[in-house]
């Protein structure tokens, strides 16, 4: 009997584990395996594999893009609505930070316009003399290191005004935003950037009577008030139109096509600012006061209008 | 002489057997490059238990072993274009299966469900099934199933690597160079991984090893 068990061959390990070879799947088994695999080869191949860069341009930047472009948008919305709701006070005290931009008013007798944004504002190869040269407000959008106290621009003006925290929150709130700023950046938003701030109406600083200071980008976006109206409001502020009113220095300016084109704006302060003297105007309005007579006159008379000693002329 | 029987005798311990049968899969591969794209599954009927085998001795789990047997072949179709004979296609198909199988379970280490397929017995060693029973006693097929579940923990309980070791080495039959060049390391570091996983493996097993 010991002689049988030691004559057996020994159970070892190797023995065991080829025992595995024999653990195999059934042979219909096979025919499901190639009929699956026929599927996906076939679908493998209809499917084209799609490189890994792809995954950006296409399936990611479907998602990306537009949630970027819906958090820009939300972002801009809620930034201006906040400024419109909160105090002045408050909003000039909430926004501190170097990316705070001030908003200066160059003294008066320059005409050149110039705006700058931190940095960005104006494309690199975008000359600033032509710009100078437009009759636009003349603002200056810059960073500061504290927004609480907005120092003046040290290299340009000598006597810069600060504007009201209305106005200088707006201008924050907008040209802080990337947004903003790209917009003004390149070179293909020149006329964007130049309307812009043309409509920024100048007005005076209560602090300084010399000084003018643009009001808050944001009456872009509110309705526009009459002429007469603004004059109210600045003879309610008690400040002298005359020698404040930027609209008359438009008008008086190198600038033939702002000047003719102001003069005939805003008839009412014509005796105050004593424009008569300016040939450039006299011109002008001889040119208009023709067309005005003749027969033009006749043909687009739709273009005309007349009301409370005013000419109003669509173009 | 073919690239692949160059190759083969460069690298591998080139038997006849292997030798032929690289040669045979080399003319195969090049019918599938040239456009034949039928014959490929002349390939896929050779090799698919191989492949299979391989892969469930690594999981465990017969549907996994089914999906990454064809994932295996679906990606050896894919790229036998890119196939130039550097070494025996079933080597190649080897390591693409493997690979597979290791990301595969590298990704659902934490997941573990075993399905087991029967063990022929017809197939299996009957003196050692015979051997086995006869000291223990009892239901023949109910020891067969005990003996293959415990044969599958055990497996199981061995590191990824050391697994593949063993079932390409004592369940497959390849040599240590050929498990070398699948799985892209050195044969010391085959032998290692072998010896110690058998040390583990008696550890586990000693039981019917005594008996």
């Amino acid at each position: 009997m010991d002689k049988d068990k030691s004559s057996q061959p020994k159970v070892t390990l190797e023995k065991l584990l080829r025992l595995k070879r024999a653990e195999r799947p059934p042979q219909n088994f096979w025919e499901e395996f190639e009929r699956e695999l026929r599927h996906r080869q076939l679908a493998a191949a209809i499917v084209e594999n799609r490189p890994w860069w792809r995954l950006f341009t296409g399936g990611l930047a479907k998602i990306y893009v537009p949630a970027g472009a819906v958090a820009a948008v939300a972002l801009a919305v809620v930034a201006m609505r906040s400024d419109r709701t909160a105090p002045p006070a408050a909003a000039g005290a909430a926004g501190p930070g170097p990316r705070d931009a001030a908003v200066f008013a160059m003294h008066d007798g320059t005409h050149g316009a110039g705006i700058t944004s931190p940095a960005s504002a104006q494309a690199p190869n975008e000359p600033a003399a032509p710009l100078a040269g437009e009759s636009a407000a003349v603002a200056s959008v810059r960073a500061t290191p504290a927004a609480g106290a907005p120092q003046p621009r040290p290299d340009a003006q000598p006597s810069p005004v600060r504007v009201d925290a209305d106005a200088n929150t707006g201008m924050a709130a907008l040209s802080g935003m990337p947004a903003v700023a790209a917009a003004f950046a390149g070179a293909r938003n020149r006329i964007f950037w130049r309307q812009s701030f043309a409509a920024l109406q100048m007005r005076p600083d209560p602090g300084n009577a010399d000084g003018l200071a643009p009001a808050s980008i944001l009456t872009l976006f509110e309705p526009v008030t009459p002429p007469a109206e603004t004059g109210a409001d600045h003879a309610a502020d008690g400040m002298d139109g005359n020698e404040n009113n930027y609209l008359h220095r438009l008008a008086s300016s190198s600038n033939p096509r702002s000047s003719r084109l102001l003069a005939y704006a805003e008839p009412v302060s014509e005796k105050d600012t004593g424009t008569d003297n300016n040939p450039r105007l006299a011109r002008a309005r001889e040119r208009i006061t023709s067309r005005l007579s003749d027969r033009a006159l006749v043909d687009s008379s739709s273009r005309f209008a007349a009301s409370d000693g005013m000419v109003s002329i669509k173009f | 002489m073919s690239a692949a029987t160059h190759t083969l005798e460069k690298t591998l311990v080139a038997t006849p057997d292997r030798r032929q049968e690289a040669d045979a899969d080399w003319q195969i591969v090049r019918q599938v490059q040239t456009g034949d794209v039928a014959a490929f599954d002349k390939l896929v009927v050779k090799y698919r238990e191989r492949v299979f085998g391989v892969i469930y001795n690594m999981t465990s789990n017969r549907e996994d072993t089914a999906d990454l047997a064809q994932d295996a072949f679906i990606k050896a179709f894919q790229s036998i274009h890119r196939f130039q004979g550097q070494s025996s296609f079933f080597t190649w198909l080897y390591r693409i299966a493997v690979n597979s199988t290791l990301s595969h379970l590298r990704k659902s280490r934490l997941r573990s469900f075993f399905s087991f397929e029967k063990i022929h017995e017809e197939d299996a060693n009957a003196e050692v099934l015979r051997q086995l029973t006869d000291k223990k006693g009892g239901d023949r097929e109910l020891f067969v199933k005990e003996l293959q579940e415990k044969l599958n923990e055990a497996m199981q309980k061995l590191s990824i690597k050391h697994r593949t070791v063993v079932t390409l080495f004592e369940i497959d039959g390849l040599s240590h160079e050929e498990i070398a060049e699948i799985m892209e390391c050195s044969v010391g570091t085959v032998r290692s991984r072998l010896h110690y996983a058998k040390q583990l493996l008696q550890a586990e097993l000693q039981g019917y090893m005594r008996a």
